[in-house]
């Protein structure tokens, strides 16, 4: 069974768009990663799951659960960090996870307490009197109390100290080989790619595209560096692949995504100083998709 | 409905209720206590009002002869202390109680919970029922007590009961607009002030239209239409149409909130 899967998923605010045609699939037990900037469609995403909005047209199912039929038990099943904190005024940390606990009918157990110390929550104090980090500690461990079967994260560790930010991924790797699915939507693309299996990628609410980490780098072009013993002001290399050439004295740059045994034989007759050949990083890919894709398509 | 939000609810705000009590309680016993003192200065007042015109007299529902009974008196500022001050209370119950999860931006929160919308508002409906009985209740009793009071011979308890019942009718009416209300604005901008506005509007509308004497027919468009205030009059009786009509309407926009609020999309 998929973790969420959405079949031509549209939202339009009256005349504005939301997402459009959004086909995602995440598999249970994978922690899968979202990323887009800001206006792509993630949040409208997350809510559309939690039934918080409702689609203009296509499906979605969290679980095999509708997400229009079915929410209050998608929501059972499913823990929610929102990229934005808003509890209620004048509750301390203890009456909000008890508050939260009561919906799902369990008491605060043993699990709970080894999350509120991991976390470093101060219990007693007015959520109200709590920076936004530690909110958003608060909005973890809420999120887990009932030990989800999937976990969707909505810029999760923006207010994190980097010491929380280690606790916080160390939580979700235990979770995770628990069996608990995530689903992380950032804007913090090293976390993504340090973190998750898989990752979709939207832009201007539509999907572009969604792999495993490394085959996304793999498919990406990688960028070539020579430097050379002496000056060729007319080097043009002709080997297919090439694009984004740049060349300035003894040394050239340029993005490749052909055969290197074919460049390889064709730098051989050249007077090589040094050469790098480096896999581009997820920001990379993502830039490529966001500033360079028509570049990227014709190459491809 | 969800019993963790229902007693949340409850909890949280038990001081409005207590707030809007106190009022309408101190109101009644404040009213009430002028009466006990009027006693040999009627005829002087009588006069002074009488000064202030027959228009004016009616606009305000002041019938000075009437006062002279506890029950004429009690039903002359009666318009004041439940439709109007209870009836404020009611209405902006009625739109800060769904309203104030997305104003507060907690409503992520709230429906990321396992609950359904018809739970979320069934179990805050109730609440605001309980707010709404509880302020009637209380000023009935206090109602009940100081007229027993300050009457010098009895009085008729079923007349004061009545007058009441049609004043819940109205509160009940002015709760179910305000829930109706919130749930029609996005990102929870219900004001407090458009559902005063709207009750101390009803209640100019209803003046004014008396004072001219014409188009009677639109005073059924008022609240006030359904309270019987002339409780000196011999035959005054609980008519079923001046309850059935206020809470019907109220069924109705209550029913419509419900399925208004099922696909409402929810912004914070």
């Amino acid at each position: 069974m998929n973790a969420i899967q959405t079949t031509r998923l549209t939202k339009f605010y009256g005349k504005d768009r939301g997402i459009e045609n959004l086909d995602l699939t995440v598999r249970e037990g994978e922690i899968f990663g979202f990323i887009g900037p800001n206006g792509a469609g993630k949040s409208t995403t997350i809510r559309l799951l939690f039934s918080l909005i409702f689609p203009t047209s296509g499906s979605g199912q969290v679980l095999g659960l509708d997400i229009v039929k079915q929410g209050p038990d998608i929501k059972k099943l499913t823990g929610f960090v929102p990229s934005e904190v808003g509890y209620y005024h004048g509750m301390t940390a203890k009456e909000l996870f008890r508050y939260s606990a009561g919906f799902y009918g369990i008491g605060l157990d043993d699990y709970y307490q080894k999350l509120v110390e991991t976390m470093e929550i101060d219990l007693n104090r007015k959520i109200d009197d709590l920076s936004m980090g530690n909110k958003k500690k608060v909005a973890v461990v809420q999120s887990l109390i009932h030990r989800p079967r999937l976990l969707i994260l909505d810029e999760p560790t923006s207010g994190l100290d980097p010491l929380m930010q280690y606790r916080f991924f160390d939580i979700l790797h235990q979770a995770n080989q628990e069996g608990t699915t995530i689903f992380l939507s950032s804007h913090v693309l090293s976390e993504v790619e340090k973190f998750c299996h898989r990752v979709a990628i939207i832009k201007e609410g539509r999907l572009v595209d969604e792999a495993d980490v490394a085959d996304l780098k793999k498919k990406m072009l990688n960028r070539v560096e020579i430097r050379f013993k002496r000056d060729l002001p007319e080097l043009k290399l002709s080997t297919p692949g090439i694009i984004e050439w740049a060349s300035q004295d003894k040394s050239c740059s340029f993005l490749f995504n052909g055969e290197i045994q074919k460049l390889v034989a064709e730098l051989a007759g050249l007077p090589l100083d040094k050469m790098t050949i480096t896999e581009p990083d997820l920001e990379e890919v993502f830039m490529h998709y966001y500033r360079d894709i028509n570049k990227m398509e014709a190459a491809l | 409905m969800k019993t963790v939000l229902f007693l949340k609810e409850l909890k949280r705000g038990w001081t409005g209720l207590l707030i809007g009590t106190s009022i309408v309680m101190a109101y009644i016993i404040m009213t009430l206590s002028i009466k006990s003192t009027m006693g040999a200065e009627m005829d002087q007042m009588i006069g002074v009002f009488d000064s202030l015109g027959k228009g004016f007299m009616k606009a305000l529902n002041f019938d000075i002869e009437a006062w002279k009974s506890v029950l004429g008196f009690y039903s002359t500022y009666f318009v004041f202390y439940i439709p109007l001050i209870a009836g404020g209370f009611s209405i902006a119950w009625g739109l800060k109680i769904l309203s104030k999860e997305e104003y507060h931006k907690t409503a992520e929160f709230l429906l990321t919970r396992p609950v359904s919308r018809n739970q979320v508002l069934s179990s805050k409906l109730t609440v605001l029922l309980i707010f709404i009985f509880g302020i009637n209740i209380l000023a009935y009793v206090t109602g009940l007590i100081c007229c027993s009071l300050v009457s010098e011979d009895t009085f008729n308890v079923a007349t004061l009961t009545f007058l009441h019942l049609y004043g819940l009718a109205v509160c009940l009416f002015f709760g179910a607009l305000g829930l109706f209300l919130s749930v029609l604005v996005k990102r929870g901008r219900a004001s407090i002030g458009i559902g005063i506005g709207i009750v101390a509007g009803s209640y100019l509308f209803d003046m004014i239209l008396k004072v001219y004497g014409k188009a009677d027919f639109l005073l059924y468009l008022t609240p006030f239409k359904y309270i019987n205030l002339n409780v000196t009059q011999l035959n005054y009786t609980l008519e079923a149409w001046r309850l059935l009509i206020p809470l019907g309407v109220s069924i109705v926009l209550v029913l419509l909130t419900y399925a208004i609020y099922r696909r409402k999309d929810i912004y914070t």
